[in-house]
C-alpha cells in the first residue's frame, strides 16, 4: 500500500495542436501524406512526477501554457499519460471550470442536477446536498429561472456550491476563484479551508500568490511541462517570482 | 482475466453514468418544446402533419398501384427518418460535446448514448402518430404486430452501431459530416419510402433488396402492419446481419479510438 493519494510518475502528456496555418497545395499534400494534417503532436508535460499525501494542500504555479491545467486534467483522468503512470486514491471533485456543462436554457434547479451528475455524483448525493447548495449559493429566489439570465457571479457561486458539496477526498481547483467578488472569494476560501481541516487533499492552481499562500502549505512550480521546484510554498513562490521578475519584453 | 476486470469496470461505470444519460435525454426533450404553446403535443402532431402533406403530394402519383397509401408512406417514412436522424444525431454527439469532455471526467460514450436515446424517444412519439394513422385509415392490426420488438431490436442495433462509427470519424475528420449528409440524400431516393419498389428497373431494385439495410427494415415494417404477413426469412436474416455487422464496426472503432478521441474534440 502506498501512503500517497496522488502519485504521478514520470508522466508525459501528448496534445494535438491542430494548427490552422495557411498552406500551399504542396504543403497540404505533404501534411496529408505524413498524417500531420489533423494531428500535430506536442508534449504538454515532459516527465512530471508529483506525490501528495492525504490532507496535503499544494499550489501549482507557473506561466500561462506551462502545463498546470494539463497536469490537473491528467490527475482528474480526463487525459491519459502517453508515458508514465498516474495513480489516484479517493473521490475527486474536479473544479476545472465552475459549472461545467451548465445549460443556459435550463433553470438553476435543473442545472444543479445536471452539473452534479456530470461531476459524478449520484442522484441521492445531489438530493442530500441540495439544501446546502442552495444555501451556499444564496440563489433561493432564482432557482426556477433559466441560468442564461444569471450574472456570471451567480453562475460561479452555483458551480462552486455544487462541486464542493460532493464531500470529495481530493479537490482539484483550476483558477476558479477569479470570477466573483471579494466576498465570494472569501466565502470559497473559507469553504476550502473547512474541507482541508476535514482531511480533504487540495491541488490548487491560481495566479494569485496570496490565495496560494493562504491555502497551500506546499507548492510546485511548473515550467514548459516540467516541474522546476517543489517544496514550501513561500520558497517556491519566491523562486517563481524571481524568474518572472526578469522583463520579458525588450 | 483482464478482459473481465475491464468489463466489470465498464459495467460499473455504465451504472454510474446511466442517470446522466437519462438527464441529458430529458433535457433535450424539455428544451425542444419549452416555450411553445402546444408543447409535447408537437411530438405527435408534427409527424402527422408531414404525413398529410406528403400524402397529398404523392398519392396523386402512386395512388393506383399502392393500396392503403397513407400507411405505406408512414411506415416507410417512420423507419427511414429514424435511421437518418438517429445516426446523424449520434454522429455529432462527440464533437459537439467537446468543451465538456475536456473539462469533466465523463466517459465519451455517454453522449452517443444520450443522443441515440433521445432519437428513440422521438421514435416512440412517432409510434403514437402511427397508431392514429392506423385508426383513421381503419387498418386492422393482426397478430403479426407481435414481431415488432424483433424488428426494433434490429433497427436500433443497426442505427447505434452506424452512428457510433460515424461519431468517432466525425470527431477526427469533419469531412465525415458532409459526406454522410450527401450519402443520406442518395439513400433516401434508394429506399422505397414514397414509391413502390416495382417501379424501379430490375437491376436497381434487386440491388436495393439485397444491399440496402433501410429497405430490410422498411419492408419488414410493412409486412407487419400493411401486408399482415411474417417477414420473409431472407429479409429477417439480412436485417439481423446488417445490424450485427454495424454494431461490431461501431464498437470496434470506438474501442480503438477511445483514448485518443479527447485529443481531437
Amino acid at each position: 500500500m502506498s501512503q500517497y493519494v496522488i502519485e504521478v510518475n514520470d508522466a508525459w502528456v501528448r496534445f494535438n495542436l491542430a494548427m490552422q496555418k495557411p498552406m500551399s497545395a504542396k504543403e497540404y499534400f505533404y501534411a496529408l501524406t505524413h498524417r500531420e494534417l489533423l494531428f500535430q503532436e506536442f508534449f504538454a508535460l515532459r516527465g512530471v512526477s508529483l506525490r501528495m499525501q492525504a490532507g496535503e494542500s499544494m499550489g501549482l504555479v507557473g506561466r500561462n501554457g506551462s502545463g498546470k491545467s494539463t497536469l490537473l486534467k491528467l490527475i482528474t483522468g480526463i487525459l491519459r499519460p502517453y508515458r508514465g503512470t498516474v495513480r489516484v486514491d479517493g473521490r475527486i471533485a474536479p473544479l476545472l471550470e465552475l459549472g461545467a456543462g451548465f445549460d443556459g436554457e435550463l433553470t438553476g434547479r435543473e442545472n444543479i442536477t445536471m452539473n452534479g451528475l456530470i461531476l459524478g455524483m449520484s442522484k441521492r448525493d445531489i438530493a442530500a446536498a441540495f439544501d446546502d447548495i442552495v444555501d451556499f449559493s444564496g440563489l433561493k429566489d432564482f432557482l426556477d429561472v433559466p441560468i442564461k439570465n444569471y450574472s456570471s457571479g451567480m453562475k460561479a457561486r452555483l458551480g462552486f456550491a455544487v462541486a464542493t458539496s460532493a464531500h470529495p477526498d481530493i479537490l482539484i481547483a483550476d483558477e476558479v476563484l477569479s470570477t466573483g467578488d471579494k466576498a465570494f472569494q472569501a466565502r470559497c476560501e473559507g469553504r476550502i479551508e473547512e474541507m482541508l481541516s476535514g482531511g480533504t487533499t487540495l491541488l490548487f492552481v491560481s495566479h494569485s500568490a496570496a490565495s496560494v499562500q493562504r491555502l497551500c502549505r506546499k507548492a510546485a512550480w511548473i515550467n514548459e511541462g516540467q516541474i522546476m521546484m517543489t517544496g514550501d510554498t513561500r520558497e517556491v513562490l519566491a523562486a517563481y517570482d524571481e524568474s518572472t521578475a526578469v522583463p520579458a519584453k525588450g | 482475466m483482464q478482459l473481465f476486470t475491464q468489463l466489470g469496470l465498464a459495467v460499473r461505470n455504465g451504472r454510474k453514468f446511466f442517470p446522466l444519460v437519462q438527464n441529458l435525454v430529458s433535457r433535450e426533450m424539455k428544451k425542444k418544446y419549452r416555450r411553445s404553446i402546444l408543447g409535447y403535443i408537437w411530438c405527435v402532431l408534427n409527424p402527422l402533419l408531414v404525413m398529410l402533406i406528403l400524402n397529398a403530394v404523392f398519392s396523386t402519383m402512386f395512388h393506383n398501384n399502392i393500396e392503403n397509401y397513407p400507411v405505406y408512406l408512414f411506415t416507410g417514412r417512420m423507419i427511414y427518418t429514424f435511421i437518418t436522424t438517429s445516426t446523424q444525431s449520434v454522429e455529432r454527439s462527440i464533437r459537439s460535446n467537446g468543451p465538456l469532455l475536456r473539462k469533466a471526467r465523463i466517459p465519451i460514450y455517454v453522449f452517443p448514448l444520450a443522443n441515440f436515446s433521445t432519437a428513440v424517444v422521438d421514435f416512440g412519439f412517432n409510434c403514437v402518430a402511427f397508431i392514429i394513422v392506423l385508426l383513421f385509415t381503419r387498418t386492422p392490426v393482426s397478430i403479426h404486430a407481435l414481431f415488432l420488438p424483433v424488428l426494433l431490436a434490429q433497427l436500433f442495433t443497426f442505427c447505434f452501431g452506424l452512428g457510433l462509427f460515424l461519431a468517432q470519424c466525425s470527431a477526427r475528420v469533419r469531412d465525415t459530416d458532409f459526406l454522410y449528409t450527401a450519402f443520406c440524400t442518395a439513400w433516401m431516393y434508394l429506399t422505397p419510402v414514397f414509391y413502390p419498389i416495382v417501379s424501379l428497373p430490375e437491376g436497381l431494385s434487386s440491388a436495393i433488396t439485397n444491399w440496402n439495410p433501410a429497405y430490410f427494415y422498411v419492408q419488414q415494417m410493412r409486412d407487419l402492419f400493411l401486408y399482415h404477413q411474417w417477414p420473409e426469412a431472407g429479409l429477417f436474416w439480412h436485417g439481423t446481419a446488417a445490424a450485427l455487422l454495424f454494431l461490431a464496426i461501431g464498437l470496434t472503432s470506438y474501442w480503438k479510438s477511445r483514448d485518443t478521441l479527447i485529443l481531437y474534440v
